[in-house]
Order: C-alpha cells, then sequence, then structure tokens
C-alpha cells in the first residue's frame, strides 16, 4: 500500500492500533469524519432555521408562495444533508476497516513467513555441519558474503570499492539488490530465523525449538542469536564487548554552549544528532552524544539526548564504543559499550531517575535509545528514532514513540519483526522510482535521506503521526534556558 | 352615517364636544395584529435568510474538503476504484445538497422582500 502520493509515499502503522494504511488514507478518513461531523451539525443548523419560521405564521400573514417553497427546500436539504453525513460516515468507517484489515492481513502474512523461516532455518541448522564440509572451500566468499551483511549498515561512498574482486565490483555496480523492500523482508525473515538455524545445529527437537522460539514462548529470538554471535565472536577475537563497563568506559564532555531554541520538529532533531565519523587521515572526529538541558522556571529541568549511530564497523571490539560490537551487543539486550557512553553522559549532564528525559538516535543510536527508553532507568517522556534496528524492543506505552523506517533498508530489518504496536512507526520507500547513487552500499540508510523522511512526516496529515509529532514538540516547549552539552566515549581495547 | 359626537357641559352651561379618536384606534384589533404578524414574519425570513446564507459558505467550505479519492496516486485496484466512486458520489450529494440548500436561500429572499413590500 505504500506509494508517491501527497504524503510522499508515507506509510502509516502502530499507535495501538493494527491498522496499517498511507497517510493519505488515513487523512482522508480523518477528513470524511469532520465532513460527517459537519453534515450533522448542519442538519441541526437547519432544524433551527426551519423553526423561525412557523407555518401558522406564514399563513395568516398571506405570505408568498416562495416562503412555502423555501420550507420544503429547507427540509429537502436537512433530508440529503443527513444522507451525506452518514455516507461520509459510513466510507470513513470502511477505511479505517479497510486499514485494520490490511493491518491484520500483513500481520498474518509476517507471521506465516516467519513461521516457514524459522521450518527452512531448522532445516538449515541440521544440514549445517554437513554442509560445512561441503562447502568449505568455498568458505572465503561465504565470509565475505557474511561481510557484506555487516557491512550493509555503511552508507559510506565507495566502500563496495573496498570489498574483495569481483564481489565489490558487482555490488558496487547493482547496489540495488541491497536497496530492495524484498531484500528487506528477506533479512528480516532470515534475522528472525537464526534462532532456529542455531536450534537445529544443536539437534534440539524441532517442538522445543518453536515453543521457545519468536514463533512460541519468544524466550529464543533475535536478541539470542545476537547473544550467541556475540559470545561465539568473543572466542575468535570478535564482537567481544568490554568486561566492567562502567569502570572502563568514559564519556566526557567535550563542547558546551547555550543554545537559542529547542527542537521545533523532527528533521532538526535529525540535524542534532551528533555525528562520529573519520577523516581523511583516519582519525575520529565529531562526539557521540550531545544532551540538551532544558529549563524552565518552576519546573524540573527536561533533558534530550541525542545519540550518534555506528562509528567503526570493524567487527573487533577497540576504543570506538560505537562499533559494532555495540551493536550486536545492543540487539543481544546486553550490557554494551555505547549504552554504558550514553548512561555516563546523561549522568554527567545531571540526569536523574526522576528528570523527564526524551530520547532521538539514528541507526545503533537509536538502538541505544530504545534500550534506555525501554529499561524503566529514565523517566522517559518521548522517543524519536530514524533507521534504527529495534523491532523486539518494546518501550513503555505512555512514552511517545516515532520511529522512521525506509522499507528499503536492511538495517531496521536487522532488528527483526516489529513487537511493540504502541508506538507508532512511519515507513516509506526511500528509493522508490528513483536511481540509487553508485559505490553507495546501503543508500537508503543515509542520514539525508531519514531528514527527508522526517520532513515528510511533519507534513503528514493523519492524526497518529501529527499527534505523537505534538508530543515530541511539547516536550522543550517554553524552555527559557538550554545548555547543550556533547560527549565523547572511549573503551579501552580489551 | 357617522355616530354622534360625544359631548359635556362645563361650569358655564356651555357644551363642549368630547375629542375625536385617533385614526389608528379604528383599525385595532384586527389590523394592528396583522401589522404585527407581518413585521414578525419578516423578521422571522430575514433570520432564515441570512441564516442561510451562512450555511451555504459553511457547505461549500466543507464541499471542497471532501477527498477526491485520488490522493494515493499508486494504491490501485478494486477497493481503490470502489473507494474513489463512493467519495465521488458522496461529492455529488453534497452537490445535490448544497443546490437545494442554495434554492431555499433564494425562496426565502423573495419571501422576505414580498413581505416587506407589505410592511411598507
Amino acid at each position: 500500500m505504500s506509494g508517491e502520493g501527497a504524503g510522499g509515499g508515507l506509510v502509516v502503522s502502530g499507535g495501538g492500533s493494527a491498522a496499517v494504511a498511507s497517510d493519505e488514507l488515513f487523512t482522508d478518513a480523518q477528513a470524511l469524519e469532520e465532513v460527517s461531523e459537519q453534515l450533522g451539525r448542519a442538519v441541526g443548523e437547519l432544524a433551527r432555521i426551519d423553526a423561525r419560521v412557523s407555518a401558522g405564521l406564514l399563513r395568516r400573514t398571506d405570505a408568498p408562495v416562495s416562503a412555502f417553497e423555501a420550507e420544503a427546500e429547507i427540509d429537502r436539504a436537512a433530508s440529503l444533508l443527513g444522507a451525506a453525513g452518514s455516507r461520509a460516515e459510513t466510507i470513513a468507517l470502511m477505511l479505517r476497516l479497510s486499514a485494520e484489515g490490511y493491518g491484520r492481513a500483513e500481520r498474518l502474512a509476517e507471521r506465516a513467513v516467519q513461521e516457514l523461516a524459522a521450518r527452512l532455518g531448522y532445516g538449515i541448522g541440521m544440514l549445517l555441519p554437513m554442509l560445512v564440509t561441503v562447502m568449505l572451500p568455498a568458505l572465503p566468499v561465504a565470509v565475505a558474503g557474511l561481510a557484506v551483511a555487516a557491512l550493509a549498515s555503511l552508507a559510506v561512498p565507495g566502500w563496495s570499492r573496498r570489498m574483495p574482486g569481483a564481489l565489490g565490483t558487482w555490488l558496487a555496480e547493482n547496489n540495488r539488490v541491497l536497496t530492495n523492500p524484498g531484500t528487506v523482508a528477506l533479512v528480516r525473515a532470515g534475522v528472525m530465523s537464526i534462532d532456529d538455524v542455531i536450534a537445529g545445529a544443536l539437534r534440539m527437537p524441532p517442538g522445543a525449538a518453536r515453543a521457545l522460539g519468536d514463533e512460541g514462548a519468544g524466550i529464543t529470538g533475535v536478541a539470542t542469536s545476537a547473544g550467541f554471535f556475540s559470545v561465539v565472536g568473543s572466542r575468535l577475537g570478535m564482537l567481544a564487548e568490554t568486561p566492567l563497563l562502567s569502570r572502563e568506559v568514559t564519556a566526557k564532555a567535550v563542547v558546551q554552549r547555550d543554545v537559542h531554541a529547542p527542537p521545533s520538529g523532527l528533521a532538526e532533531r535529525i540535524d542534532r544528532i551528533p555525528q562520529r565519523t573519520h577523516n581523511a587521515e583516519g582519525d575520529a572526529v565529531g562526539s557521540h552524544v550531545l544532551v540538551e538541558r532544558y529549563s524552565q522556571p518552576g519546573t524540573p529541568d527536561r533533558f534530550e539526548v541525542y545519540i550518534t549511530g555506528t562509528a567503526d564497523f570493524s567487527p573487533v571490539a577497540g576504543e570506538e564504543p560505537f562499533d559494532l560490537t555495540g551493536g550486536v551487543t545492543g540487539v543481544a539486550g546486553m550490557p554494551a559499550a555505547s549504552i554504558e557512553a550514553v548512561r555516563q553522559a546523561m549522568a554527567d549532564s545531571g540526569v536523574t531517575a526522576e528528570s523527564p528525559v526524551q530520547f532521538t538516535g539514528f541507526s545503533q543510536g537509536g538502538l541505544i535509545a530504545a534500550r534506555l527508553a525501554a529499561s524503566g532507568d529514565y523517566n522517559t517522556a518521548g522517543l524519536f528514532t530514524a533507521g534504527s534496528p529495534i523491532g523486539q524492543i518494546e518501550v513503555p506505552s505512555t512514552v511517545a514513540v516515532l520511529e522512521l523506517e525506509h522499507t528499503d533498508d536492511i538495517v531496521p530489518a536487522l532488528g527483526g519483526v516489529r513487537t511493540d504496536y504502541d508506538a507508532v512507526l512511519v515507513e516509506r520507500e526511500a528509493f522508490a522510482g528513483r536511481d540509487t547513487p553508485e559505490g553507495v552500499a546501503v543508500p537508503s540508510h543515509d542520514r539525508d535521506e531519514y531528514r527527508a523522511t522526517a520532513v515528510l512526516a511533519e507534513r503528514a496529515g493523519s492524526e497518529r503521526v501529527s499527534d505523537v509529532v505534538d508530543r515530541l514538540n511539547g516536550f522543550s516547549a517554553g524552555a527559557t534556558s538550554i545548555v547543550s552539552t556533547s560527549y565523547v566515549a572511549e573503551r579501552p581495547a580489551p | 352615517m357617522n355616530a354622534p359626537r360625544a359631548a359635556h357641559g362645563d361650569q358655564h352651561g356651555r357644551v363642549i364636544l368630547d375629542p375625536l379618536p385617533h385614526p389608528t384606534d379604528a383599525l385595532l384589533p384586527e389590523a394592528m395584529q396583522r401589522r404585527a404578524e407581518l413585521h414578525a414574519a419578516s423578521t422571522a425570513l430575514a433570520a432564515q435568510t441570512s441564516a442561510l446564507a451562512a450555511l451555504r459558505v459553511r457547505l461549500e467550505a466543507l464541499r471542497r474538503s471532501v477527498p477526491t479519492g485520488d490522493a494515493n496516486a499508486r494504491w490501485r485496484g478494486p477497493a481503490h476504484t470502489a473507494y474513489r466512486s463512493s467519495v465521488r458520489e458522496l461529492g455529488a450529494r453534497l452537490d445535490e445538497a448544497l443546490a437545494v440548500v442554495v434554492a431555499a436561500h433564494t425562496h426565502s429572499g423573495r419571501a422576505l422582500a414580498t413581505i416587506d413590500a407589505r410592511v411598507r
């Protein structure tokens, strides 16, 4: 149901409802409900107009025929407007029901695909030892393939040129393969079935595997799979998170300045997310976390925390806490250096368990933000994420949550199938009907592309989106003093 | 033939004629009541005409807010066709209702003009 209509092809879901539809469809339903309500009022108004002139008075004054004709037309208009109002209400209801039906059908289809992928995954897991033996000669290619998956979260120009030989050249010329809603759906299904592959490889009874997995009790799933990779990877010197994080990770304030105004929209929030990158010499520049403290006389200080995305894609943990290890550990729900870094930055800024807090994060930054919002350790009022793998993280329903996802971006798919239906999800196919730029792994994960989607979401007509945007904007409204502090975190190499 | 005019005598024995009745006194009560009712009808019709004019403006704005059914250009298929057809039908019904309100306003205006002419 996605499309490039007036709302820029936004598809809206969540907000405590099963309904999934384009922003235009929800906007139309709202408009029709408003029309129906206004027509009801018009019928009431006509009744009052009719009562002003009584038939008796007209007869007694020997009123002209036109007066009686007016009376007859008023009655007719009331009848027509009443019927039109009922019609508008019915159409609006049908639209809402179709959105509900579409959402439920989508969930059922998602569930069916998940079941299928789980069975397939279990079978692959059972055959894994044999497959490894047969495919041993092709292992380098497979490793390269895994590297592609890891590097898929990169949106760095020219990345694919650095990939080995023919694979790099092919991907550079065919990055549309990764920037594709079909690929994204496959990745999501694949991520959801990793636990089944592991169960198959461990020769777990199929019934038990299903009962424990996402399709059953949900005891095992994306988080346990990520945890498995984290544990197995650490044996190979990869994805090994530093022990005793709270002692070793340090987040230092690097810049503090006064800010004139709080952010007034989603795009402005994305603009405020710090960027930790590497310059031409290979040195890390920029910060990881930015905390804005909003003060207003008579109210407790409020804080908005902006968190950067992955800054280092090496699978080997180094000094950079916002690396692949942090991402995988974060998906696993285990203590990650990046999460600890944000906690430290918040504590340093004066955030307490009672302070009203709102989180904004891009990519891994959104994952960290969602983990912190879901932790219950903070008085979280709002959460805004863009391109983040947070499908399996459930944030309390009292928190205003808005997630932006591109349906052709595989990074959010790495978080698995969505389970939190209270959060409002705004989706868009970033490269629908246009060419992808050359040499970028996943252009749809580009921050600027998400900024463009944020602008469209701000203009969305559906109340589901505008309500949550208003709540996010209202958090910092009225602040008389704003202090912004940027933080850079370090993790001593293990 | 006129009725004899009432008279009375004063202290000097002169005959004093009573004052003549006011001309409108002769119209009461039927004529006066009719005149009052014409005023009431005029006031009621003026209010009706004005209210219909205001309602017409509101309905015209409401008509413009009815969706066209074309917004989501990539939503295709029977469901979209049915939806577009439904909102177009709704628009047609509203157009018809609006035309009736316009006619009511016109009739009410004419009736008001006629009644006002009688009042004058």
